[in-house]
């Protein structure tokens, strides 16, 4: 299939958390902890601190608030920790929990954004050009700064699901499956956000295509 | 022109992201089908325009982290205690205060019960965390955003 490859082969690699085995250090580490070890929570913080702030970046755009969504999720992982056992995957539930969190952000900055276009405030800063920044290289080229800020501008525009469902099939590789999982929808229901949210980019992209011309 | 069997807009999209199921069968009409051929040309040449989104993450990333992460910890444990000792010292005050202008005073006994504690102790659980006052904020706005949308 070689459309799929083409999709996902950039970002599939890196992000995805392994799925479907039981992790021993992992297991090992749990147990430390059950035992009042603290380190080990460190450790896990450590360990997965990478790809939480990777997806969180990926899905909200904007690094700070994604390190702040990262941290959310790691105190809610210190809190369920009484909770894991043998079949629980420390991964699957950050990786889950932090899309949660993201689509929650998104929501509240889409009403900001709403409070903020009605209050015609032209003085205060536009908070999706606000939230738009490059990622962690200042030297990159204006020209993939550009096309970042029209994907992250145009990515605003979706509803916070579509924007979730869009960013975690195309960039993060995962299943539409999974992806129902993660969010409790139907597969049917996932399939058709994806749809709508390509097809809402492709016209957003031609119009400002367009506008460049 | 595209007739029955061409592939429908959400489909051309699942078969791209190899989420289309029967795709053997959608793979053959498109082997034969120009137009559906032209249509996911399309769709591949567009979104292969997308730019990359890779995170790059510095080595100390975890080490901020856990350290970020373990100062909050610590300062919910730290604000916990105060609260804790200064609900069941209100409690314990309006107790007392009960028993002195009770114009029946009750036995000292009834006083001491464990019940307050409890009460105390739950009243605390039930305080709003930071989330919630967030929630609160939120709902605010809404309230905000629903009176501007009324206007
Ligand atoms: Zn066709």
């Amino acid at each position: 299939m070689p459309a799929t490859t083409a999709a996902t082969i950039d970002t599939l690699p890196a992000s995805r958390y392994p799925r479907g085995m039981v992790n021993v250090e992992e297991q090992a580490i749990l147990e430390r902890i059950r035992n009042g070890d603290e380190s080990g929570f460190e450790l896990l913080v450590k360990e997965h601190t990478g790809k939480v702030i990777g997806l969180a970046w990926r899905l909200v755009g904007n690094r700070e608030d994604a390190e702040d969504l990262a941290q959310e999720a790691f105190l809610r992982l210190h809190r369920s920790l009484p909770q894991f056992r043998g079949e629980s995957q420390i991964g699957t539930w950050l990786y889950r929990t932090t899309t949660h969190l993201a689509i929650d952000y998104l929501r509240r900055e889409r009403i900001k954004r709403k409070i903020f276009f009605f209050r015609q405030d032209n003085e205060a800063p536009d908070p999706v050009a606000f939230a738009c920044d490059s990622g962690s290289n200042p030297i990159r080229e204006f020209q993939s700064q550009e096309a970042m800020r029209t994907l992250r501008k145009s990515l605003s525009r979706l509803s916070s699901r579509q924007q979730v469902i869009f960013t975690l099939r195309h960039y993060e590789g995962l299943a539409l499956k999974e992806i129902a999982e993660h969010l409790g929808l139907k597969t049917g229901t996932v399939k058709a956000h994806l749809h709508r949210a390509v097809t809402q980019l492709r016209l957003e992209l031609a119009a400002y295509r367009e506008e460049l011309i | 022109m595209i007739s029955k069997n061409c592939l429908s807009e959400q489909d051309l999209t699942l078969y791209y992201y190899g989420e289309l199921s029967a795709s053997v069968a959608h793979a053959d009409h498109l082997a034969d089908c120009l137009i559906c051929r032209k249509r996911l040309s399309a769709l591949r040449h567009d979104l292969a325009k997308l730019p990359n989104l890779n995170y790059e993450s510095d080595a100390a990333a975890g080490t901020r982290m856990a350290a970020s992460v373990s100062e909050k910890l610590n300062k919910r444990h730290r604000n916990w205690i105060p609260a804790l000792s200064a609900s069941a010292i209100a409690v314990f005050a309006l107790v007392i205060s009960i028993s002195v202008w009770s114009p029946q005073r009750q036995p000292v006994q009834s006083v001491q019960s464990p019940a307050p504690l409890h009460d105390a102790l739950s009243l605390n659980e039930d305080m709003p965390d930071i989330e919630f006052l967030e929630d609160l904020e939120l709902l605010k706005e809404l309230e905000l955003l629903s009176q501007i949308e009324g206007v």
